[in-house]
Formats: C-alpha cells, structure tokens, sequence
C-alpha cells in the first residue's frame, strides 16, 4: 500500500509533518514477530495513533486497526484487525517460513459520507468532505520484514558458510554478504581442506578462534554501518535474533564487537585453553 | 506407526551436483540411487505418516500412469493421496527439497519417470526439466514444479477452499494449466483464504458449466490481474464475503459483457 496516490486523505507519517495528509499528525506501529519453542508464532501490533477524526471512528467502530502478514513460501496471507490499538494474532506452528512481511494499516469498516478534519493538509481545500468506504486505507505505517526458520532458536552458524573464491589469495580469507549466509571466502584448494578440518573437535576451537570470531566481528559491523542494505537478509535476521535472545541489542557504531562476536561463539579462547589443559 | 524418510542434505547436494554426470540414470528403471550416494544417504525423521508411502504409491492411482491422457485423469485423486498420507507436514516442513528429493528418486520414482516421459532431447533443456520435476528448481524452493511436491501443495491450498469437497475443488483448479499456474506459481491475492474462497466458487462453477468462461484461455488471468487493481487501493481482505463476491462478480460481468 505504499506509494499509492489515494482519493482520499491517509495518514502515512510516523513523526508529525506540515507535508502529511493530516498536519502534525502521526500513525506509529510497532510490530513484532515473536517464535515460541513449538514453532508457532505470535505476530504482535503497539499502534499509536494521534488524528482525532480517525480516533473518533475507530471508537464509532468505522475503522479499526489492522495488519496482513505475508509468507509466499507457504502461500500465507492473512488479515488481521481490531478496534483495540494493542493486539495479536496466533500462527501455528510451521505455518510461517522464511520471508515474513507485516503490513499495519487503519482500515475503514463503515460506510461514511462527508469525513473531515480540523488537522486536513490545506491542499485538500477548506471545509473538504470525503466519501470512504469499507476496505478503504485510512492510515498506513511502513512495513516490516521478519526472516522465520526452525534453526533461529540454535547456533548462529546455520547462516555462516564456506565458499571458495579464486579472488582470494592461497592461504588468506575474505568474509562477504549475500542474501541468505555470511560466506568465508577462500582460495578452492583451502576451503576444501578446510571443511574437513573444521569437523575436527581438535581443531575447532581454533577454527572458532581465527576465523570464524573475525567473521562475527565483521558481520557485527556491517549490521550497524549497512543496516540499511542488509536488514531484509535472512543473515542479518538470524543474528539479530540472537542477539536480542542473549539481550545484546541494540547495536551501535560504539558497540564492543569483538566481545560481543566472543559471547555468541561462547568464549573460543577459552575453548583452547580449556583443550589444552585437560 | 511410519514416519517419513528424507535425504541428507549432502546426499542432495550430491544429486543436484551430478545431474549431468547421471543423466542417463533419469532414464532408467532402476537407477540403483543407494549406490551412487553411499551408506547414510537418509534418515529418518519424527513426521508420522499416515501409512508407508510404498502403499500410496503401490496404488492403480499411482501406478496406472503410463500414457499422457492418464495424468490429467487421475491428478486430482494423486494430490489428495499425496496430502492424506503426509497429513501430518506442517507447510514449514513441505518446503524442504530433502523431503520432495527424496520422494521423488526413491518412493515415486517410477511414477515421477512415466509422469514427464520422454525427458527433451536436448541435454541442457533435460538437465532444466530434471532439476524443476526432480529437485525443487534451480533455486530448490518451486514447490509447484516438484513431481510429488505440487500435489501436496494443490491439494493444501485447495484445502482451503471451505464448504466444499477436496476433489471438487482440485478437478476445477487442474482443469487448465492457466488457473493451476495462476494460482499456484503467483502465490498474491488468492493466499488470501477468502478471496481464494470466493475465487474459487466461481472457477468450480465454471468448470461445472457447459461454457467453462473462467477456464477460457486468458479469462482467469484477467479476473486476478483485476483483482490486483482493486486491491492495490482496497483492503479486499478486511471486506465481508458477500462484498468480495459482489467486487469478483462485478469484474466477471465486465470481462464476460
């Protein structure tokens, strides 16, 4: 529903504007998609909502608060609404996977003729009267996506992988960023030795400790100085979820990465260590 | 109790990598695929089937297909045997290859073999085919190109479709290649249960009828590509049933006028 020019005025900013359709006027919603140990899901809506004549309406029960969710990959899209501003709705288990978009809107219930505001942009002309219907958009916030998969409640390194590159030089890697993984870049014949290596339980504290902790560091980084070109990435949602399991969120330019990457591979150093001395 | 057997992901990984090196096994009764993956190609995992698969599929609706007019008789009947006997498959787990991969080199692979037979000649289009009727496409996530997954996959989205027997709705939705593509291969407004619902009225109405308008080529495209219009400004989900019906039959009068 963004970028739709509307017959009738939608409130559509989340900080108060002289530009917006109703002046200094806002629709905030926050949403959340929580996973539960079964895989059910509960998506969760905090709308807060300030234009008077539109507040007037959800009250009459002419509009309500409401949000879709969206999953193609299991050919889900449901609607959800209520007149409350803080509300849910359940998702049994396994019936959400991968890419999840939330879209919150306000949504028009009732048939209502001659809508008007004191808070109108004045573009729309003095005393002006609209004609809305049910189903018509009223407000709308920005949408939210959300990665789902059985493994976010485990180990960080389901979205970690090995991928040879002959970019890089023999002996030496790179960390890179693609849609679903962080890939370790390393020269063909190193990433073969390395992926029997890395099985090793001998060897894989140390592997955890060179370059597995750099590549954490680095994607730390990158979440924060690049949120913006990867926050949609199944990688970036899977870490961030991690994160916000270990309460490490929220992340800043100031952030301490590498203690932080040291927390989520559970102390490497120590895993040395600890392996040399038994 | 059975419970359903897939592949290890290494054991497709190995597949999908060496589809040109096996490409005449594709065409061969028996490919001998334990041989060519090793000793702990599957495992098996805690889904309970309803039944061993091998009886599904040692039934006359599966092994009855050997010529091209034998498919399409029978489809509907396949999609809701393929649905009973994993109706335990939450839509999560039946988005994984190593489920459908599995399925379909070893339970179903003589129906997978007689159901796209003969594979094309040229070696790059065959390699294509294999990888969309075999795996799950080259992006291993078309579900509706797997041979044994989209069955499961109609029959879970036409099991949506209230009030309504499940081959009732099936029969309409596989009676063109159009209204399964439309339906299955754009997954947009008809996720939606009660536009699906009030869509799917009118196509098993139609291909009740003598005329079949909504079956028509181009007829079903259009009513969804309306739809889309509508919706781009309309909350069609947040309408009550008899609105959506009185906006689809409004869009049918137009595209029928």
């Amino acid at each position: 529903m963004a970028n739709k020019t509307f017959p009738h005025p939608v409130l559509s900013v989340q900080e108060p504007s002289s530009d917006s359709d109703y002046v200094g006027q806002i629709f905030k919603a926050d949403c959340d998609l929580k996973m539960q140990s079964d895989n059910s899901a509960y998506v969760n809506l905090d709308c807060t909502l300030s234009e008077p004549s539109l507040l007037r309406l959800i009250a009459q029960d002419q509009a309500e608060y409401a949000f879709e969710v969206h999953c193609r990959k299991t050919y889900v899209r449901r609607f959800l609404s209520s007149t409350d501003r803080k509300f849910s709705g359940a998702f049994s288990k396994g019936v959400l996977h991968e890419r999840v978009e939330i879209f919150p809107y306000i949504v028009c219930t009732g048939k209502i003729r001659g809508h008007s505001s004191a808070t109108l942009h004045p573009e729309f002309g003095r005393d002006s009267r609209f004609a809305v219907d049910p189903g018509d958009v009223l407000a709308t916030a920005p949408p939210k996506v959300y990665w789902v998969e059985p493994e976010l409640a485990k180990e960080i390194g389901s979205v970690f992988e090995l991928r040879p590159s002959d970019k890089i030089p023999k002996g030496a890697f790179d960390i890179g960023w693609d849609e679903q993984k962080v890939q370790i870049l390393m020269r063909a014949e190193d990433a073969g030795k390395f992926k029997t290596l890395q099985h090793s339980a001998r060897i894989l504290p140390s592997f955890l400790a060179s370059v597995c902790l750099i590549a954490v560091t680095e994607t730390l980084k990158t979440m924060v100085l690049e949120q913006e070109t990867h926050v949609e990435k199944k990688w970036y949602q899977v870490i961030r979820h991690k994160l916000d399991q270990e309460k490490m969120l929220p992340l800043s330019e100031n952030s301490p990465f590498l203690k932080l990457a040291q927390e989520l591979l559970s102390f490497p150093v120590g895993q040395i260590i600890a392996d040399r001395t038994m | 109790m059975a419970r359903l057997g897939i592949l290890t992901q290494a054991s497709v990984d190995a597949l999908r990598d060496n589809i040109a090196d096996n490409i005449d096994r594709y065409e061969c009764n028996k490919p001998e695929w334990e041989g060519a993956l090793g000793a702990e190609y599957k495992r098996e995992t805690a889904v309970k089937t309803n039944g061993p698969l091998e009886a599904c599929f040692a039934s006359e609706t599966f092994r009855g297909v050997r010529k091209k007019e034998d498919i399409l008789r029978n489809e509907a009947s396949r999609c809701i045997a393929i649905y009973s006997a994993l109706n335990n498959l939450t839509p999560q787990q039946a988005t994984d290859e190593r489920v459908w991969v599995y399925l379909t080199h070893f339970v179903f692979w003589d129906y997978a073999r007689a159901r796209w037979a003969p594979l094309p000649r040229d070696r790059a289009q065959k390699i294509r085919s294999i990888e969309s009727h075999f795996f799950l496409g080259k992006t291993r996530d078309k579900v509706h190109s797997n041979t044994i997954s989209r069955l499961w996959w109609m029959a879970h989205v036409c099991s949506r479709v209230k009030n309504c027997a499940l081959q009732r709705s099936l029969r309409a939705l596989l009676h063109t290649d159009e209204v399964r593509r439309e339906v299955m291969e754009h997954p947009g407004i008809l996720c939606s249960e009660s536009i699906l619902n009030v869509v799917m009225k009118h196509v098993m109405h139609s291909y009740e009828s003598e005329e079949k308008k909504l079956h028509a080529r181009g007829a079903f495209c259009q009513l969804v590509k309306r739809l889309n219009v509508i919706g781009g400004t309309i909350v069609l989900d947040s309408l009550p049933q008899d609105r959506l019906e009185s906006i689809v039959l409004d869009v049918m009068d137009d595209l029928f006028a």
